[in-house]
């Protein structure tokens, strides 16, 4: 354990409660999927769950996060609520983003919550051009982008690091190694597979971290942050980590095998703190349990709050494409009929 | 708005935009430009020449050849609280920067239920004429026109050169401004004000007999083709785009009405452009006032090509739009 | 408490809509706990496990492998705990909701040609049948004979039409709708023969002459006239602007006694110029006729009136050679008072209507600058003239503003030459500066 980290119990129980939270919340968000309440896309992040949870808590509120379709665990841990992100799952108006974003657009402007993309690579330049602008407004805020490592491919990736270095942006790459790019295994589509190495090669500072344990993560990404706060500079962590479940909900996970998926989930970032906690006397199995019936409730006030939420009258379909301030194009009186 | 006094200075496109570009840099510290080129070498036309030097590397960004990269750079910032202007070199480089204009830019306030905005302004050079081949030579107005999201303007003269970026960065959305290259050295007059709103299209030349729609550098010879039709006694009417999303419908349906008869000038090539959607709506809503069906005179279904004599043959050209106008007057073909 | 919970068939993709079920990897009275795989499901990406979401005890087996059923369908029934039933009892509801009756293909293509038949009465065009036809062969996946022989009936009823369709301009359309004209009497000098604007040029309001003609007729036989007359006349079209300062000066001074009711427009002294000038050049003056032109003894000059009900009329005013200028004047303002009194009973002679050597069109007051009309056969010849307008002038190698209004001449090439046309507007202009000795 890192001794830059003040671990103590009451942290490491709220690590841990929050990594359930996303890991139950997750697991129903399958079950509703299975019952056609969620719709389109659903990209679980059910192992992941330390990398979202311990970088999370080493940021400050006014920090910048852009995050992919993935992104139900960065929500959560970020501070959105479990209702607002379930209510946008099912697509209501109480969602945080008033429904019409989904399971991959999860937004929230308060929490400088940047989404929510899914285009993969799509929101790399974005979080530089987001640290750009905390470097030139004087802003102590950093910018911190998360993304998978199948992001490593596209050219964008290379671009916004080269100019996050280029230009000495405050901004800290996050990559969430699970090692696949949906069905695509690393090996199949890097030629270099050491991903903080292609980032050190830019010129910044990047270390590869174990994914699966929360306090690891949340030790380095101190570090890290400290780093990008007062150095103004780019840094890089690579993240190493693994998805139980699929790319998405339809996935046979023809790629993989099984004996590999159980030999993680037997590192699972859930597992190993509970474990940890229990062994060191500082958790009792009744004590889980209760957290446990806590978050199932929140989860079930979660539901209740998306199925009472209202949908979007048709009406207003064609609200916000435009600022208020400009007049809308299209409105229903410019459609058909004769002038 | 302001209102324009007759008093006017004379100086190139080019000059226009670059003080267009100042008024912005000075009127606010959010404001940057950041492009390919535009700071050290002066920008790819010459556009930006001087800024460097008074504005200094802050302000005027070179940026490295990554049209996603710093489009979403500007994207981004935009987000974040800048008034940035970015630059794509030519509209023949933005397609890759594609994704991040339609996929964040357009999106980002909808996806979000309209917590977010973006503010960016992207201009870029665009047009044929000067033989740079087949991918040097495109006019995708259409294309970025067709997003929802995004504002499309097209300045084709020297006043809306120099006003329209000044009203584009005070939109709290997306504006894409486009820059014929071919206007880029031609003299004209700068008024102290703009020629209108920011979304509205400007009867250039008022007539009875046929509406003439167009815009960007197609202007000047729909101007040279209306003159010469008033010696064939046809009077034209000239009307200027300026807006290509959204457009202006109502100045474009008045003017249809009045004269009951059109043509749309536009330099894409004709299948998917947007002279195909100005005819769309003027059926729509103006086919009772119609006494000939709508033509367009768009580029021919080719790739432009190098020499001269084939890139003419294939962009609009002012004899087309007369031959054009005449066989509308003519009666029985 | 035990609670009895329905397994369903999952959704497992966006656009899922049925799923296949494999294998139960349980019995009925099996013990599951949340997570446990409980059957095998094949979908079109491969095999994938079912799991159980409570803890609890398989009561019923609903569904038997090998089987395809839709999602949402009930596929196995157990037996959980009362406290997960919280959760469950918003979604058992809204399960149930869900499932649906199953769509067939042939369902969906049934309600795409019922939706894409085209009513007899609204296919007009050749295209849209064209378009019609391409829906039947390409639109449709199984096409229904049914709606094709449909199709097929529409469309030979439409060739039958054909013949009888008249062609014309949408405008004309709303024209002729407007002031019911008879298309089918008017000829096209459009594309294919269609009816545009021009065409309908004069309207035909309802109203009668003195003789007793019905005015309609007249009109529809003066709009034939028209046609043929852009058909048949070879125009030639020549203008100039005219400085008409001096004869505005002389109005002035002329109109400074009299009574607004009988003040002298413009239009006098320019009627009563031409008429001296077509002196000058009699080959303005008369009639085309079987091949040759006959010059006319008399100067009858027509004047194009609007009437309000948006038609025209043209009476001639006769002998305007002999007239005055003042005497043209009050000739005018009774024919124009007549003329658009002609819905309240008012009448025009026919021999207004008829003699007419030559004709001029005034469309100054609509604001229009310069107007070519079309020649009324057998004249050889019309004169426009637009608005007044201010204009820089040069005088003495100086600028002034001035006052001019633009005349066009249309004449028949047969007739007139440009250069005949040019001199007889020359003339006309240096008349016009004289305005006193007219």
């Amino acid at each position: 354990m890192n001794d830059k980290l003040h671990l103590d119990k009451a942290h490491l129980l709220e690590q841990l409660k929050q990594m359930l939270r996303i890991r139950l919340f997750e697991e129903k968000c399958a079950e509703l999927y299975a019952q056609e309440k969620i719709r389109g896309f659903l990209h679980l992040y059910i192992g992941e769950e330390a990398v979202a949870v311990g970088v999370m808590a080493a940021l400050s509120p006014e920090d910048n996060i852009v995050a992919t379709y993935r992104e139900h665990g960065h929500a959560l841990a970020r501070g959105l609520s479990m209702q607002s992100v379930m209510a946008e799952m099912y697509g209501r108006t109480n969602g945080c983003s008033k429904g019409r974003g989904g399971s991959m657009h999860l937004f929230d402007k308060k929490q400088h919550f940047y989404g929510g993309n899914a285009i993969v690579g799509g929101g790399l330049p974005l979080a530089t051009g987001l640290a750009m602008a905390n470097k030139q407004l004087k802003k102590s805020a950093i910018a911190v982008c998360f993304f998978g490592e199948g992001a490593v491919a596209e050219g964008e990736f290379h671009e916004a690091m080269n100019l996050a270095v280029l230009w000495q942006l405050p901004i800290l790459f996050i990559c969430e190694n699970n090692g696949y790019a949906m069905g695509t295994a690393l090996a199949l589509s890097e030629s270099e597979t050491n991903i903080a190495k292609k980032a050190q090669s830019y010129g910044m500072p990047a270390w590869q971290v174990d994914g699966m344990n929360v306090v690891n993560v949340e030790a380095a990404t101190t570090k890290a942050v400290q780093y990008v706060r007062s150095h103004q500079q780019p840094y890089f962590l690579e993240c190493q980590t693994y998805r139980f479940r699929g790319h998405s909900s339809f996935d046979g996970q023809l790629y993989r095998d099984k004996a590999e998926i159980e030999q993680w989930k037997k590192h699972g970032p859930v597992k190993q703190l509970k474990h940890w906690l229990i062994q060191n006397h500082q958790l009792s199995d009744n004590d889980f349990n209760r957290i446990e019936s806590q978050i199932k409730q929140e989860i079930i006030e979660a539901i209740n709050f998306a199925e009472q939420g209202q949908w979007e009258p048709v009406e207003d379909l064609c609200k916000d494409v435009y600022s208020p301030a400009t007049p809308k194009i299209n409105t229903k009186a410019e459609q058909g009929g004769l002038a | 708005m302001k209102v324009q006094t007759n008093s006017s200075e004379k100086m190139t496109y080019r000059e226009a935009l670059r003080a267009g570009i100042e008024q912005c840099l000075n009127n606010d510290e959010r404001t940057f430009l950041m492009g390919e080129d535009v700071g050290r070498y002066g920008g790819c036309y010459g556009v930006s020449k001087g800024l460097f030097e008074h504005y200094g590397a802050e302000r005027i960004i070179d940026t490295p050849l990554c049209e996603s990269g710093f489009v979403g750079v500007g994207i981004g910032a935009a987000l974040g609280g800048m008034r940035p202007i970015v630059e794509v070199m030519t509209v023949n480089f933005s397609l890759l920067a594609m994704d991040q204009i339609v996929n964040s830019a357009a999106t980002l306030r909808h996806m979000s239920g309209g917590q977010l905005n973006v503010p960016v302004v992207i201009r870029m050079a665009c047009g044929a004429g000067l033989q740079l081949a087949a991918q040097h030579s495109h006019s995708w107005e259409n294309l970025y026109a067709h997003i929802p999201g995004l504002k499309v303007l097209s300045p084709a003269t020297h006043n809306d050169a120099r006003y329209m970026l000044s009203q584009a960065i005070q939109d709290p959305d997306p504006v894409l401004i486009f820059e014929h290259v071919m206007l880029l050295n031609n003299q004209g007059e700068v008024f102290n004000a703009p020629d209108a709103d920011m979304e509205k299209a400007v009867v250039r030349k008022q007539g009875t007999d046929i509406t003439l729609i167009t815009y960007g550098g197609s202007l000047p010879k729909v101007l040279m083709a209306a003159c010469a039709l008033e010696a064939l006694n046809i009077n034209v009417e000239v009307v200027d785009l300026r807006c290509l999303r959204p457009l202006d419908n109502h100045t474009i349906l008045a003017s249809v009405k009045k004269t009951h008869r059109a043509i749309i000038i536009d330099e894409g090539w004709k299948t998917g452009s947007l002279a195909g959607e100005i005819s769309a709506i003027i059926m729509e809503q103006a086919f009772w006032y119609l006494d000939a069906p709508v033509q367009r005179v768009c580029t021919q279904e080719v790739p432009i090509p190098y020499p001269s004599h084939l890139e003419q043959a294939a962009l609009p050209q002012v004899e087309q739009i007369i031959r054009c106008a005449t066989i509308l007057f003519a009666g029985e073909q | 408490m035990k609670k009895s919970i329905d397994i369903t068939m999952p959704s497992l993709g966006a656009d899922m809509s049925e799923g296949m079920l494999v294998e139960w990897l349980v019995k009925v009275g099996n013990k599951v706990k949340h997570g446990d795989v409980i059957a095998v499901l094949e979908t079109q990406k491969g095999a994938i496990d079912m799991e159980a979401y409570y803890d609890g005890i398989i009561t019923e087996l609903l569904v038997q492998p090998v089987n395809t059923v839709p999602v949402g369908s009930v596929l196995a029934r157990m037996d959980i705990e009362e406290k997960s039933l919280n959760e469950s009892k918003n979604q058992n509801t809204s399960t149930e909701n869900i499932i649906k009756e199953p769509i067939t293909t042939e369902e969906i293509i049934d309600e795409k040609t019922t939706h894409e038949q085209i009513k007899p009465k609204q296919i007009i065009d050749e295209p849209v049948l064209l378009s019609a036809a391409a829906l039947t062969e390409k639109t449709l996946i199984k096409p229904q004979k049914k709606s094709t022989e449909k199709l097929n009936i529409n469309i030979k009823t439409n060739s039958n039409n054909k013949t009888n369709r008249v062609l014309a301009s949408p405008i004309v359309r709303k024209i002729a709708k407007a002031q019911q004209l008879d298309l089918s009497r008017i000829k096209g000098s459009g594309p294919n023969g269609g009816i545009i604007l021009k065409d309908i040029a004069q309207t035909a309001p309802k109203t009668r002459l003195t003789e007793g003609e019905p005015l309609i007729n007249m009109r529809s036989a003066i709009s034939a006239a028209m046609t043929k007359s852009k058909q048949e006349i070879p125009h030639f079209y020549l203008s100039v602007d005219l400085p008409i300062n001096k004869a505005q000066q002389w109005l002035q001074e002329a109109n400074k006694d009299k009574t607004p009711q009988t003040h002298i427009l413009l239009i006098a002294l320019v009627l009563k110029a031409v008429a001296i000038s077509l002196q000058k050049y009699p080959q303005l003056n008369g009639f085309y006729q079987q091949g040759h032109f006959e010059p006319a003894s008399e100067i009858n000059i027509a004047n194009v009136i609007s009437l309000r009900s948006g038609g025209v009329v043209v009476p001639a005013l006769r002998h305007v050679e002999q007239l005055l200028v003042p005497e043209i004047m009050s000739a005018l303002r009774d024919i124009t008072r007549r003329s658009r009194a002609i819905e309240r009973g008012e009448r025009l002679r026919s021999s207004e209507l008829m003699g007419a050597t030559i004709t001029i069109t005034n469309m100054g007051e609509r604001g229009v600058d310069q107007v070519f009309g079309i020649i009324y056969p057998p004249q050889v010849a019309i004169i426009g003239f637009g608005k007044v307008k201010k204009v820089p002038q040069v005088c003495d190698e100086k600028i002034d503003i001035g006052e001019q209004i633009t005349l066009c001449l249309s004449a028949d090439h047969r007739v007139v030459d440009g250069m005949l046309a040019a001199k007889f507007l020359n003339s006309l202009a240096k008349n016009l500066q004289k305005p006193e000795k007219l």
